[in-house]
């Protein structure tokens, strides 16, 4: 176990190496940062001299050995446009897009595993076609369309919901909670009808098992059949993907917190993109590999906690 | 996908058994025609600023504007009709959608046939790229991507590409891998041809199926994704407005409720998306046939009934299980196909029945019907089962399950898959006591326990708390033993239980099966296709060939002088029964699988002894006494 965790770690420090190194060549090299960083009214000589203390005149590789050695210190450089340290305006948006996620992750899982328990245990069943068919139609919404549309119906035509912010109070108050649920709502439920697909799946593929069959033969009740042997089994691939799927949650909230005017790390990314404000792009990244490395570490501690077979100490 | 003459029209039968994905095609059909034709069917050309009435600015659908024009879905911002927008957005739309998906496409596959093809490190590395692609978000990918590349309508492909590449190349890979050491392929080595030809012209057909299913998929995402981008505003420029950036300009007047702007492209793009992805999932059902098997389990919750009242025979006591003329037809796409036709048997108390046969000749499913265990697209279509006296054939699944584990029990042929992988060997032995005996938990582990002692297992406590792949082979074999074994069952069932062990284990268990059945008094069905193991263990033995019974009798008097020539042919093949040094005999030929009815001999084909009665339906040949009954099915019989 702790060998395990040693290697793993010593895994991640080296993908994070790969993507800084990935992100710097990408931001900083393609396209001259000098371009967008001085006033173009600027003078030749005050060019060169910011030219000088931007650092940019040095080679790519002294350059890049002062991003990595002030990353390892913190520092991500400076945003233009709100002239603070990039990291910390990341850090402090990045509750709210955790809570947004954190909640749709849920919604995912209360909603989805059911329905695709269903779906897969009678997949010729009207209830479970209709099933089916609504999660493929779910992963085929524009996420964008179907959030403008929830705040159509339930903030502009019936009123009930606000359509933008965060709101104020503790975590548990009224005004935070309804703000949240339709922001909730629309990053859940793509994921949603993909749980409920994986789920069905899953759930379909362990029927034809040997296993099911057996316990069939023993008398067991098929409620037993369903819930104990079945359902574990397809648990497995469930809620790995699931995990996995935290990530993406994390990026689409990007699309959420734009729609809703949350005020998350995506939104920031997508004004910061859209002003190529390259110190907070690049901060983002790397906080966001450090968030999915830390994932992947948590799903395969899941994996192998649900499935006996898979022991860590011999895993990769 | 079967050899038919007319594949598409049998393609399209299948696909078409789906309302839903009919509907989805027809109208993806109508979304391709209307974006293609749409110069022609749009009411005005969107941008032809000239065109534009900017006094119709926003006016709802239907309603009337200030130059006197309808608009069927109303007009935006500029007086633009939306109906045409949406034509227009539609194309630049698929545009995109399909370029980036063909591209990504080529790009994919080249790459994943030449990794499956290549194989080794070249393998490991591509792939390794592919996982840590796959890893991170399209979305957030592309994102960053055409923050560096910038805007435009090249720059948003390419992103596409990039992004959609991975999904590609892995499935190509997973599908050329098996087909990568085929004999065609190893002749196309040979005769080196080259690399290209060799991996497009005889591997890319083969992995054509799931590749269409990933193509589909993946242009209806890029279709999102194209648009999610374009709404953030870092997609397509102003100027060639995809679905997306349509309705990203009508989101600004939602608020005030003029929705149709909003509304009415995000329908379309509903639609084209939706219907792209039911297309595919139709079509990853068609390839995929493992999906259209399976159980129905009953969903019951109510408690099973009581034991039906049983009319006893007069020998019911005597004989616990009389099997008489099962018969079971799977129905293939060729016809109906007899995997068990018209058997008859019956097992004593205490009495080893060995069912022989080689493997396809219906002994599994012959065990597997008497359980009432056959899955679709088997059925059963005639004959009894009488357990005790009740007709098995005649129950229900609720019924059923109070009987199976408890009066009679299946022993699978590899415990490996039988056992559940993530439960323990503790619950898997107790759920079958608590299904049929209200005993506290304590009581069915201290029963477990006791079993598994039985069965030769040490330290059977600690067992418990294992997991199936925590046992050799030979102890999950004993396990699976102990547990038909549990609630002592009037009969017993082994499908080829001992096939995967070696000799000595084999042996072992052997030994200990034949004592238990003694000692409890059991009736039981070995089914193998060893003669050895039926001289040693069983006392009668009944001869599978093409899912009929073709000889029966006491074992030592069949293997003694077999009356039917497959039996002797089987004896002959014994490698002890041939001369050291000599070519071993065998049987010509093999078992052939049979659709439609025969009711002529199923061995004629391969029988020395076969004339032209043997193509007319088959006599039972009575040997024996009314104590030992010998019966035969042939024309011209040994005896």
């Amino acid at each position: 176990m702790m060998g395990f965790l040693f290697r793993r770690l010593l895994q991640s420090v080296l993908v994070v190496a790969v993507m800084s190194a990935l992100v710097f060549f990408g931001v900083f090299v393609i396209g001259n940062p000098a371009d967008i960083l001085i006033d173009p009214e600027a003078t030749q000589l005050e060019r060169l001299e910011a030219i000088r203390t931007l650092g940019l005149d040095q080679s790519v590789w002294v350059q890049y050995g002062h991003f990595v050695s002030n990353a390892l210190r913190g520092e991500m450089g400076r945003s233009f446009v709100y002239n603070q340290p990039a990291l910390e305006l990341i850090l402090e948006r990045l509750p709210a897009t955790l809570e947004l996620a954190t909640t749709a992750l849920l919604l995912a899982l209360l909603l989805g595993v059911p329905l695709g328990l269903w779906a897969g245990a009678r997949p010729k069943s009207l209830p479970g076609r209709a099933i089916q068919t609504g999660a493929i139609l779910g992963v085929s919404f524009p996420s964008f369309w179907q959030g403008l549309m929830l705040v159509l119906v339930f903030s502009v035509l019936l009123g009930w919901l606000p359509s933008s912010g965060r709101g104020n109070g503790p975590l548990w108050s009224w005004d935070r909670f309804s703000h949240l649920i339709l922001p909730a709502l629309n990053l859940a439920l793509f994921k949603i009808s993909l749980v409920t697909r994986l789920t069905a799946n899953a759930m379909r593929e362990a029927l034809t098992m040997d296993y099911i069959d057996y316990a069939r033969s023993k008398g067991v009740a098929s409620t037993r059949i369903l819930a104990v042997h079945a359902l574990k089994n397809v648990m497995v691939p469930v809620l790995t993907v699931t995990g996995m799927e935290f990530g993406g949650l994390i990026a689409f909230a990007v699309v959420t917190e734009t729609v809703f005017a949350w005020p998350g790390m995506g939104k920031l990314i997508v004004d910061s993109i859209a002003v190529l404000d390259r110190p907070v792009i690049v901060a983002y990244l790397m906080v966001v590999v450090v968030i999915f490395i830390t994932i992947n570490l948590v799903v395969d501690l899941l994996y192998s906690a649900l499935d006996p077979r898979v022991r860590l100490d011999q895993a990769r | 996908m079967s050899a038919s003459s007319k594949p598409f029209a049998e393609f399209w039968r299948e696909y078409a058994r789906s309302p839903v994905a009919v509907v989805a095609l027809a109208v993806l059909m109508l979304l391709l025609l209307g974006a293609s034709f749409a110069p022609y069917l749009a009411p005005q050309n969107p941008y032809d600023l000239a065109s534009l009435r900017l006094e119709d600015s926003r006016t709802p659908p239907l309603g009337g504007a200030a130059s006197g024009a309808t608009y069927l879905l109303g007009s935006d911002v500029l007086g633009r009709d939306v109906l045409s927008a949406i034509l227009y957005g539609l194309r630049m739309s698929l545009m995109v959608g399909l370029t980036a998906g063909i591209v990504a496409f080529a790009v994919g596959v080249s790459v994943g046939l030449f990794s499956a093809y290549r194989g080794g490190r070249v393998d490991a590395l591509l792939m390794r790229l592919v996982d840590l692609q796959l890893s991170f978000p399209t979305l957030l990918v592309a994102l960053i991507l055409l923050a560096v590349l910038g805007k435009g309508l090249d720059k948003i492909v390419l992103a596409l590409i990039i992004v959609q590449w991975a999904p590609f190349a892995r499935t190509a890979r997973a599908a050329a891998l098996p087909q990568v050491h085929q004999e065609y392929m190893d002749a196309a080595r040979v005769l080196r041809l080259p690399l290209w030809r060799q991996l497009l012209k005889h591997l890319l057909p083969n992995c054509l199926p799931p590749l269409l299913v990933v193509l589909t998929i993946q242009v209806a995402s890029a279709i999102l994704l194209e648009s999610t981008l374009s709404y953030l505003g870092i997609g397509l420029p102003i100027s060639e407005p995809s679905l997306g950036l349509l309705i990203a300009n009508g989101s600004q007047f939602l608020l005030n409720g003029d929705y149709w702007i909003s509304l009415y492209p995000g329908l379309a793009l509903l639609l084209l998306v939706g219907s792209l992805n039911l297309v595919g999932d139709r079509l990853r059902e068609y390839f995929n046939p493992r999906l259209r098997k399976g159980v129905m389990l009953p969903l019951d919750l109510a408690p099973a009934p009581r034991e039906r009242q049983a009319s006893r025979g007069s020998d019911a006591d005597d004989r616990p299980l009389r099997v008489e003329g099962l018969s079971v037809v799977f129905d293939t796409p060729a016809g109906p196909l007899h995997a068990v036709d018209d058997v008859s048997l019956s097992v004593r108390r205490g009495e080893v029945l060995g069912l022989v046969g080689e493997s396809g000749s219906g002994k599994s499913m012959t065990a597997r019907a008497i359980m009432g265990m056959i899955n679709a697209p088997g059925r059963v279509t005639a004959g009894q089962v009488l357990l005790q006296g009740v007709d098995l054939v005649a129950m229900g699944e609720t019924e059923l399950q109070a009987r199976r584990g408890k009066d009679i029990s299946l022993i699978f042929q590899d415990p490996t898959t039988a056992l559940n992988p993530v439960l323990r060997i503790g619950s898997q032995m107790t759920e079958a006591v608590h299904a049929h005996r209200r005993v506290s938990d304590a009581q069915a582990q201290e029963l477990a326990a006791r079993m598994l002692a039985r069965v030769g297992i040490p330290s059977p406590q600690e067992r418990l708390a294992q997991y199936p792949h925590q046992l050799s082979g030979g102890m999950r074999q004993r396990v699976a033993i102990a547990i038909a074994l549990l609630n002592r069952p009037g009969v017993v069932l082994a499908d080829e239980p001992t096939t995967a062990l070696d000799v000595t284990i084999q042996s072992q268990i052997l030994a200990e099966f034949q004592g238990l059945a003694r000692e409890e008094g059991m009736a039981a069905i070995w089914v193998t296709h060893d003669l050895g193991v039926v001289e040693g263990l069983t006392q009668s033995v009944a001869v599978m060939y093409r899912g009929r019974i073709v000889e029966q009798g006491p074992t030592h008097e069949v293997l003694a002088a077999p009356a039917h020539p497959y039996t002797r042919g089987l004896l002959d093949s014994l490698p002890a029964a041939n001369t050291p040094g000599q070519r071993l005999r065998q049987i010509p030929g093999m078992v052939t699988s049979k659709v439609g009815k025969d009711p002529g001999c199923g061995f004629r084909d391969r029988c020395s002894r076969a004339d032209e009665r043997c193509a007319t339906p088959v006599p039972v040949v009575r040997l024996g006494t009314a104590d030992a009954p010998r019966s035969a099915l042939c024309h011209h019989p040994l005896v």
